[in-house]
């Protein structure tokens, strides 16, 4: 059984000082939440050289890892609560709707290969009522649309659109592109402005084989399954970073795995050493930058946008490199919408039982989007636009698709610039 | 890459970072955790735990009588701000006001937020308590405040939510309660309730604990308010205080919206420095290391209590930068673009272990306006 002996001396700098449970966005919204102090080091403690108990009311946690940001004292409180979750469903088993969310690879393989008939299926209201009663997954919820020509598909003709684009001077840099499962399977156009935009840096781009990064699994307590995945990314990827490739990632769920989740899963010298050379997207561009390698013919975009930060990009402890890379755009207005968790929380908000939580906790990010007024949203996440697109108006885009945008017309107006 | 970088997330690393990207610099914030204005009460004092003046606290600090200025113009600053994000404070650095806390007893403060009303000497006060929540107790902070105002007639009540909880309820959950309405309602016809079978026939005061709504405070104090044609205040104890809570997520929004770059659960453990100068510090994250360079650095790491200082066998040590300092934990040898703010001023600048809020507005102003003019003489020298 997996177990992290570091785990056992981590808890112990508790001081019980509620900074997590005052900020968790769970605990915020529902009392049927047990919190992270009580789940993560107390329930560690109290466990300790006994009989492990397993706690209902760790169900609830989305690992959005807000506690951990919280806490002064560095208690690993979310690492803590994955293993409750572990245990939680070793106790009691994956429900069948549990297990195909975790799955969101396989999911979106079938689902993706079906695109037009699982996609009008899902809009159905019968099939919701059906989804609702058998597999109790929220009947009101949106469920994100799948697509056909998934990147698996369109990789090789969207390489090929890339390499069109002429660039004076080719980088020396290469990636190793971390799609995740949406953008292979709901977003194939992030992923193409991501070939894009790396392409306009100069830099070849390949797909290396890839799993699930494994978040969806642990959030549902499936932790030997996440750690066979990491396993395996960790392998592929690692055969890449030893031919001089970086790793990066448009989800900044799957570069939060790779940087940071796998370290704790496997435990191995792998895993720190493929941890070093993962970025996310945003923050593989602004790295560029800072060392004069970053193209900025940027073309004008005459648009105001609020950005919603998602918690698991605020767990990579790096600033805001979207907001970094999209104020280089002339013309391009875009403010943080300063608000925490969206409340899709990956799988969460699909379930039937958390859905009014996830509702309530999402208000408050859509209050903020009308508040502000701006005419898109940009955020980096998924499962956030999820939310975003079934709790307000405004069109959500990926800041790659907006950096793509700006390099596209850059090229267009000036083509000989592009082509020198 | 910034202008600023400020290590911590105390009252004195967020109002430092919202006042300098009001001035310009691209700022950025980084911290191991929330600071301790998340457990604090919100309010503002000159010397923690103790009733003394304005005249004692420029003595407590070493100031000089011409600082005065200074601290009238942290406050304005301060309010100005804090109208601006809905959570407006009130106070006179020069009359300092009784006011209660989660034990009954009275303190001094000088700046409270506007769930907070100062306790008069006389009249009708009605402490509500909650029987479902253990960390305020109403019956000891009613003897308590006896003891404290033996003119004012206190009475004390207790409701019941019948609330079915699966974690041990604290103020913050409270006053998430109280954002609905139908809690509210029914807070409002037990206290009917109860008043009239004590007899109590019109209350001056209805003092809470620190509940009055997280985010939505205007509608809880405005709903009560009116039911009762009474005030109302809070009286913060064990933590998390909705006082507390509020200034944090106000000000940390505020951060955001401005633009400042957060470095969370990252742990500054050394800098750079060359030509007394600090040019980067270093850090660290459970998965990684890295280095932020900056123009100017601002140290709002905390005393013994935030991080920013150790104690240790051989005494007082400076634990984030390493730097040389006195047995206060004040830094000796302090380099020219570092400016250290709040508690992180030494062991000197603190009573009762916490350093007062008003001292953290005026050291994280003097900070910025040092900052400013070292610019400007920069700008003008080049
Ligand atoms: C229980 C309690 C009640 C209080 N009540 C009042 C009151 O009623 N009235 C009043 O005036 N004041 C009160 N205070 C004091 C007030 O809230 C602040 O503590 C004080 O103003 C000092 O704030 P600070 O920002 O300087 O430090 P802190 O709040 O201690 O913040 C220090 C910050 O530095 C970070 N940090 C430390 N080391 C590192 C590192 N190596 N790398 C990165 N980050 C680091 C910490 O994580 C933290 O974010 C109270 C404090 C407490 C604890």
């Amino acid at each position: 059984m997996l177990e992290w002996h570091v785990l056992n001396e981590t808890f112990e700098k508790c001081l019980k000082c509620n900074a997590c449970v005052a900020n968790c966005p769970i605990t915020a919204n529902t009392l049927a939440f047990g919190g992270p102090k009580h789940l993560g080091p107390e329930r560690a403690r109290l466990v300790e050289n006994q009989n492990p108990i397993d706690d209902k009311r760790i169900e609830y946690c989305t690992l959005c890892g807000t506690c951990d940001r919280s806490c002064p004292e560095n208690v690993p409180v979310s690492t803590l609560m994955a293993y409750a979750k572990m245990r939680h469903q070793e106790q009691t088993g994956s429900s069948f709707r549990d297990f195909v969310l975790s799955n969101a690879e396989l999911v979106g393989k079938m689902a993706s290969g079906f695109a037009p008939i699982t996609n009008l299926a899902m809009r159905t209201k019968p099939v919701r009522i059906v989804m609702e009663k058998v597999m109790h997954m929220a009947a009101e919820r949106h469920f994100p649309a799948y697509r056909f020509k998934n990147f698996n598909r369109t990789f090789a003709s969207s390489e090929a659109k890339a390499a069109e684009i002429h660039i004076p001077k080719l980088s020396k840099r290469k990636v190793a592109y971390f799609v995740g499962c949406y953008a292979s399977y709901n977003a194939p156009e992030v992923a193409d402005s991501f070939m894009q935009v790396m392409r306009f840096n100069g830099i070849s781009v390949l797909k290396p084989k890839q799993k699930c990064c494994g978040i969806p699994m642990l959030a549902n307590g499936r932790m030997k399954q996440a750690a066979k995945n990491a396993a395996y990314n960790c392998e592929q990827l690692l055969t890449y970073v030893h031919q001089g490739y970086d790793i990066v990632a448009t989800c900044t769920s799957c570069s939060l795995a790779l940087k940071k989740e796998y370290r704790s899963l496997l435990q191995s010298d792998a895993a720190k050493e493929l941890s070093a050379h993962v970025y996310d997207a945003s923050e593989y561009l602004r790295m560029l930058q800072e060392n004069g390698e970053f193209n900025e013919n940027l073309a004008p975009v005459e648009q105001t946008a609020g950005y919603h930060a998602p918690c698991h990009m605020r767990a990579q402890a790096m600033g805001s490199p979207s907001l970094d890379i999209l104020e280089m755009i002339p013309g391009y207005s875009i403010q943080d919408l300063g608000e925490g968790c969206c409340g899709q929380c990956g799988t969460f908000g699909f379930k039937k039982e958390k859905y009014a939580v996830s509702l309530q906790l999402g208000k408050r990010m859509a209050e903020s989007v009308h508040a502000l007024g701006a005419e898109t949203t940009v955020t980096e996440c998924g499962m956030c636009k999820n939310q975003l697109d079934q709790l307000t108006d405004k069109p959500v885009r990926h800041p790659l698709q907006i950096l793509a945008a700006s390099y596209q017309k850059a090229a267009a107006h000036a083509p000989t610039a592009a082509r020198i | 890459m910034y202008d600023l970088v400020v290590i911590g997330e105390g009252l004195s690393g967020l109002l430092t970072a919202i006042a300098a990207r009001k001035q310009g610099y691209r700022t950025a914030l980084i911290t191991k955790g929330a600071g301790r204005i998340i457990q604090s009460s919100g309010l503002f004092d000159l010397i923690p735990g103790s009733d003394s003046d304005l005249d004692a606290w420029f003595r407590f600090h070493h100031l000089t009588s011409n600082q005065k200025i200074d601290v009238a113009a942290a406050i304005d600053r301060f309010k100005d701000l804090m109208n601006r994000l809905h959570l407006p404070y009130s106070g006179n650095i020069d009359h300092p006001v009784s006011v209660i806390t989660g034990s009954g007893h009275l303190k001094k403060t000088v700046l409270y937020p506007a769930t907070v009303t100062p306790i008069p000497d006389q009249g009708c006060a009605v402490i509500i308590d909650f029987d479902e929540l253990s960390d305020f107790q109403g019956h000891f902070a009613a003897a308590n405040l006896r003891a404290d105002r033996p003119q004012l007639n206190v009475h004390w009540l207790s409701l019941h939510l019948g609330i079915h909880s699966q974690r041990t309820l604290n103020q913050l959950d409270f006053a998430r309660l109280l954002e609905q309405e139908q809690v509210r309602r029914t807070c409002i016809r037990q206290i009917r309730d109860q008043l009239t079978e004590r007899r109590i026939n019109k209350p001056d005061l209805l003092i809470f604990p620190s509940v009055l709504g997280a985010d939505q405070w205007q509608k809880v104090v405005g709903d009560f308010r009116q039911a009762f044609a009474a005030r109302l205040t809070e009286a913060p104890g064990l933590p998390p205080n909705a006082s507390g809570y509020r200034l944090f997520t106000a000000l940390r929004c505020e951060a955001m919206r401005l633009g400042v770059r957060f470095y969370l659960d990252a742990a500054v453990m050394g800098g750079e420095i060359a030509a007394n100068r600090l040019l980067s510090v270093t850090y660290q994250t459970s998965f990684s290391t890295g280095k932020l360079s900056a123009a100017y650095f601002a140290l709002a790491t905390g005393g013994l209590l935030g991080g920013g200082l150790e104690a240790t066998a051989e005494g007082v040590r400076e634990s984030v930068l390493h730097l040389a300092c006195d047995r206060t934990g004040h830094v000796t040898d302090l380099p020219g673009n570092l400016y250290p703010i709040g508690a992180s001023q030494g062991l000197a600048h603190t009573a009762c272990g916490i350093t007062g809020g008003v001292f953290t507005l005026l050291s994280s102003n003097q900070a910025l306006r040092a900052m400013d003019s070292e610019r400007e003489g920069r700008e003008c020298h080049a």
